[in-house]
Order: structure tokens, then sequence, then C-alpha cells
């Protein structure tokens, strides 16, 4: 992973997480797609495509390639990144099996060496919006970890221009569910106070001795931090 | 400095275990995780580094979940000065 690349990854993290930093929004997109690039090593272009009203736009795109192709999908009518902005689904393409299904978009793509692309709609926004990845070969995103980064890319973009609707950071975790794992992190914090108490350690150390036990011992960590909460309570005068 | 134990890496273990990145954002949230879930995944997915700490909550979320299915912490913890 490059420096930078890490780094730009970072700056959008944050700015999804923090919907209400209202930092520059057509900066952030821009490093967005450019982050496309990132998603497979056969990934050569990535680009946003906005409905509004009847007519299909590209707001931002990674650089020539993602606009001429936006752009010959809006020519011909059709495609799968205007698809799945008007669908609201995924939509991927092969140029090998799917020219039938898009035969002036596939030209296009041939020409330029693209033989498959995938398109992800965003959530959120106020206009119906897919983020486009194109790629130099045939399965270029197939594979699990592109799809993830994809999605993850997606979202993140989605948050950005949803603002300020945007939820929490792991928004759609049921909140029973939320509040039961915290419990479980009171647990944890609860052992690691007993031992910052007995063992004169910081709260880090406290964590990380509970995790090398639970590692050498091949015990939940949950066990050994109710053991320790038990035994600290037992030792109090 | 630290260095990685032999196991196997965030991603490998984020992929054998078949959960959703929520699932495994509630687990690293009970192991006392803070980060969210959009940076949990970019660091599972290697787009971010995380510091030993980080990676070690994330690996012990994964690990937590394979101690239920009886496997013994397969993912790898990167080694930091250990506390006994």
């Amino acid at each position: 992973m490059l420096a930078t690349t890490g780094r730009q990854w970072a700056e959008l993290l944050r700015a999804a997480s923090q919907p209400d930093a209202a930092p520059d929004t057509e900066a952030l997109l821009r490093q967005a797609v450019a982050l496309g690039h990132d998603v497979a090593p056969d990934a050569i272009g990535c680009s946003i495509t906005t409905l509004d009203g009847e007519r299909y736009f590209t707001p931002v795109s990674s650089g020539g390639l993602a606009l001429d192709l936006d752009e010959a999908q809006y020519r011909s009518g059709d495609g799968p990144c205007m698809a799945a902005a008007r669908e609201h689904r995924y939509h991927d393409f092969d140029a090998a099996t799917d020219a039938a299904r898009f035969p002036g978009f596939t030209e296009a793509a041939v020409e330029r060496g693209v033989r498959s692309s995938i398109s992800l709609p965003l959530t959120g926004t106020a206009r119906p919006s897919a983020i486009n990845l194109y790629g130099s070969s045939r399965h270029a995103f197939d594979a699990e970890r592109p799809q993830a980064v994809a999605s993850l890319l997606a979202r993140c973009i989605s948050t950005v221009l949803s603002r300020p609707a945007a939820t929490e950071p792991g928004g759609v975790v049921p909140s029973a569910r939320l509040a039961a794992a915290r419990d479980q992190a009171q647990l944890i914090t609860a052992a690691e106070t007993a031992l910052m108490d007995s063992r004169s350690v910081s709260r880090p150390d406290a964590l990380t001795m509970l995790m090398h036990r639970s590692r050498t011992e091949a015990r939940s960590i949950f066990d050994l931090a109710r053991e320790v909460v038990r035994d600290s309570e037992g030792a109090q005068p | 400095m630290t260095s990685t134990e032999s196991g196997m890496s965030l991603l490998d273990g984020m992929q054998l275990s078949g959960m959703t990145f929520s699932e495994l954002w509630l687990r690293y949230i009970a192991v006392s995780g803070t980060v969210g879930e959009l940076e949990l995944e970019a660091y599972v997915l290697g787009l971010l580094l995380p510091d030993a700490y980080q990676h070690n909550l994330i690996a012990q979320a994964l690990n937590e979940y394979f101690l239920e299915q009886g496997q013994d912490h397969p993912v790898a913890y990167r080694d930091t000065a250990t506390v006994d």
C-alpha cells in the first residue's frame, strides 16, 4: 500500500464517519474516484453517473477513459452505469458476453481496452447515482477483495453525498446488538481497570495482557475478563 | 518494533469466517474496539495499515469467532512488548 493512497483512504473514511465536518465535497469526490484505481490491479477508470430528471451526466471521473465510456453510454441510450443508477442495483459488464445488451457501449469499451466493469448504486443521494469501475481484463472485479473494496468505496461516497442524513458509523447494525456488544466491552473495561490496579499497568497494556492470556490459554477473552473481575472483587478488603 | 506471528492475515481470517463486516464490527466493539465500521473494513482490506494494538483488537475479534467454532486463534497477532 502506497503511503499516499493510505492517506487518501484515511481522509475519505474520516469524512464519511464525520458527516458534519463539511469538507470540500468536490475535492473529496475527485479523491474517491482516484481511489477507484485501488479496487483491483486491472482497474483503469472510475466515475460517478448521476440521473438528473431524464438526463444522465458524470459529475466526477478519474480521467478521460472513464468519462468517455460514461458518455458513450449516454449517447447510445443505455449501459451498465446508467442501469445501476436508474434501477438502484449492482450491475456488472463483460465485453465478451454483453455486446447484445449494450452494443454501443461495448464497442466504445473494447476500443479503449476495457473488458469489464462494475457499477454500484449510491444510497441516500438526492439524485439516483452509481459509481462505475472499468477494468482492462475480463474478470477484473470478480474476486472477493475487489468486491469488498468497491462496496466500501461506494458506501463512503454515499455517506459523503448524502450528508447530513448520514447515520453513525456502523449505521445499519441493529441497536439491540450494538447495545449487547457495548455491554461486553464494559466487561473488558472492568477487567482492564482491575488489572491496572493490581498490576500497575496502563489500560492498553491491561488489554494486551488479556489478549495474550486468551491466546496462550485458548480461552475466550470474555471468560478471562469475568474471571479477572471476580478475582478482583474477591480481593477487596 | 513489532512482528507478526505465524497465522492467517486479517483478510484471510475474515474470508474464512464468512462473517459480514457488520458482524465483525460488533465483535470488535465487544472487545473494546473504538473505530467505525468503515475504518475497520479498510484495515481488514489492507487499505489502511493498523498499528499493532488495533491489529490485535481485530485479530482478537476474529479469533473469538473461531474459538466458538472450536478453532484455536488461527488469525495472527502482531507482537508488541508482551506484558505478563
